[in-house]
């Protein structure tokens, strides 16, 4: 009798706890859950194990594996929002795209620079040495170019014709006793610095920030050709596939050390069983990959060519090891930034129901670097 | 559970920008052109394959079966496409089709572990709410199949009395019957267990 009037009120525990129990057994089970003990335990229990289920969440996650080979077997390719290690993947994305902003402002400023200009300041000009002083009209500076292009116009001797209106600005010529390289020194309110003539008119430079002697950094893309060739579209997110951006560290001379990261698509073809059935499989992920580099430049061969030779081993995320190497010139027309173009080389391992697969790549790779 | 479902709902469809396309309208188009049906099927997939996934790997254990089944699970919900004209609700028949997949891979490959030998397997546990989530899924390796997919039907989807009936095809007093005896049979297989939960709880 008292076995089965257990039985009864565990069985409208457990319709309680589902939500399926009416209002007239509520009140049955609550009168019973106040005087009995072991049902509150087994209340206790169950809940537990209903928190523990929650907390479960393994079980709702269905591993890449599983994700890629349903795709496959139906000759899809893989969603990017679908891709395993998505928030991993968005980390990289950012990371990447800030690196990538930093060095396209570099680049940018580089540009728009022109080595060989240099400002100096009235302060370090040499003081011992007295100032011939001439005073003649020239229009305001408005900038520091402005200025320039004035005293310029000022030491020829060039009146200003124009109707422009001007305060009157002092020029003072002398000469650098210590380099024999005539300087001259505008003596106005408003503009007070040296310019060194060196017979051209000095554009205003940018400084980059300070970095450690020896860091390079570069971006560059992939033309490949691949083995398997791939027979299905890749992903369709394009977003900085097959670039990638570096940076390396040189120990010496010849020698650099560094790392690289970029996205990548992979064609991959390998096979497994399903059910006793072998069966072949297909997929074309773009996925994030990360290496360690090594690189030796054995030296100038020809005027600004430097032939190099790049050896790369990490791994592409979610997928496999991955290994590199190039081998390429990198062209310096100017100090510090360089184009480079090699050969390159690449091979995927991964691994799929205990055999392992590759897939290698031959192409071309290009980019642009900068050397601090 | 439903709570958390719902989340996990949300979370992918927030991701796509066919998150208001009902799961019919898209069941529909996998029947159609090729990259209709391949964004449709995605979008699908993403809804469904956390649920569907926790039933295979929860009722089989084995992750291998489980890729299989779970894999099998949704070729075929495609090409049903073609098929079935009166779609009624898309995650219910992933879950029917998933179950009785499920049910021939355990008969194909029947390996119960003995309730003794399940005692002797576990390790000295340190009751954690992820430990207590490895022993149930233990204990459902021990339990017979009725009781096991009611079960996962009831606690990881979150599915009512009657939803569950219609998937295993059963009335639904008997489905309370078998949710009731499951629950009771994990319970018994944790029990030694759950006591030591209970206890690092209170402290």
């Amino acid at each position: 009798m008292k076995d089965n009037q257990n039985f009864v009120e565990s069985q409208l525990l457990h319709a309680y706890l589902d939500g399926e129990l009416d209002g007239v057994h509520e009140e049955v089970l609550f009168n019973s859950l106040a005087n009995d003990a072991a049902l509150r335990g087994e209340m206790q229990d169950h809940l537990a194990i209903r928190k523990a289920i929650q907390h479960d969440t393994h079980a709702f996650s269905p591993p890449a594996a599983a994700t890629a080979a349903v795709f496959s077997s139906l000759g899809f390719s893989i969603p990017a929002t679908l891709e395993y290690g998505a928030g991993m993947s968005r980390l990289w994305f950012s990371a990447g795209s800030a690196l990538l902003a930093v060095l396209s402002t570099m680049l940018l400023t580089l540009m728009f620079s022109r080595p060989g200009d240099q400002m100096q300041d009235v302060s370090q000009a040499p003081a011992s040495q007295p100032l011939v002083e001439q005073t003649q009209a020239v229009p305001e500076p408005a900038s520091t170019a402005g200025s320039a292009i004035a005293s310029e116009k000022a030491s020829s001797g060039m009146e200003q014709k124009t109707g422009t209106p001007f305060s009157p600005v002092t020029v003072a010529h002398s000469e650098d006793y210590s380099t024999g390289i005539p300087v001259q020194s505008l003596s106005h309110p408003d503009a007070s610095m040296r310019v060194r003539n060196v017979g051209s008119i000095p554009y205003p430079q940018i400084r980059f920030p300070s970095a450690p002697e020896g860091i390079t950094v570069y971006a560059r893309n992939n033309t490949m050709w691949t083995d398997p060739s791939p027979q299905i579209s890749s992903d369709g997110d394009a977003a900085f596939r097959n670039m990638s951006v570096g940076l390396l560290y040189a120990l010496s001379e010849y020698h650099a050390l560094g790392i690289e990261a970029g996205r990548e698509a992979f064609p991959q073809s390998f096979y497994g069983t399903l059910r006793g059935a072998d069966v072949r499989y297909e997929q074309y992920p773009a996925v994030y990959w990360a290496t360690a580099v090594y690189q030796f430049t054995p030296g100038k061969v020809f005027p600004y060519v430097y032939p190099y030779f790049q050896l790369q081993a990490g791994s592409a995320f979610n997928l496999g090891v991955l290994g590199r190497s190039s081998l390429g010139l990198a062209i310096k027309p100017f100090d510090g930034i360089a184009m480079f173009v090699g050969a390159e080389g690449s091979v995927l391992m991964y691994k799929f129901q205990d055999r392992w697969f590759d897939t290698k790549k031959l192409g071309l790779t290009y980019g642009l670097r900068y050397e601090f | 559970m439903q709570e958390a479902q719902r989340t996990l709902n949300v979370d992918t469809m927030s991701r796509t920008r066919s998150e208001h396309i009902s799961d019919l309208v898209l069941f529909e188009r996998l029947a159609g052109e090729k990259h209709g049906a391949e964004r449709a099927f995605a979008e699908l997939y993403s809804r469904h394959s956390g649920k569907v996934w926790a039933l295979c790997i929860r009722f089989l254990g084995d992750e291998n079966d489980a890729l299989d089944v779970f894999q099998d699970t949704f070729t075929r919900f495609f090409q049903a496409a073609k098929t079935v004209k009166d779609m009624q609700n898309v995650s219910g028949y992933l879950l029917k089709s998933a179950r009785n997949l499920c049910l021939n891979a355990r008969r194909d490959k029947r390996q119960l572990v003995e309730l003794e030998d399940f005692h002797l397997a576990v390790p000295s546990p340190s009751l954690e709410e992820s430990e207590l989530a490895r022993l149930i899924t233990m204990a459902l390796d021990v339990i017979p199949d009725e009781f096991r997919e009611v079960f996962i039907l009831r606690e990881y989807e979150g599915l009512s009395y009657s939803e569950i009936a219609d998937i295993v095809g059963t009335s639904l007093a008997n489905v309370k019957i078998r949710i009731h005896r499951a629950k009771q049979k994990i319970r018994d297989v944790l029990s030694p267990y759950l006591a030591e939960f209970s206890e690092n709880e209170q402290q």
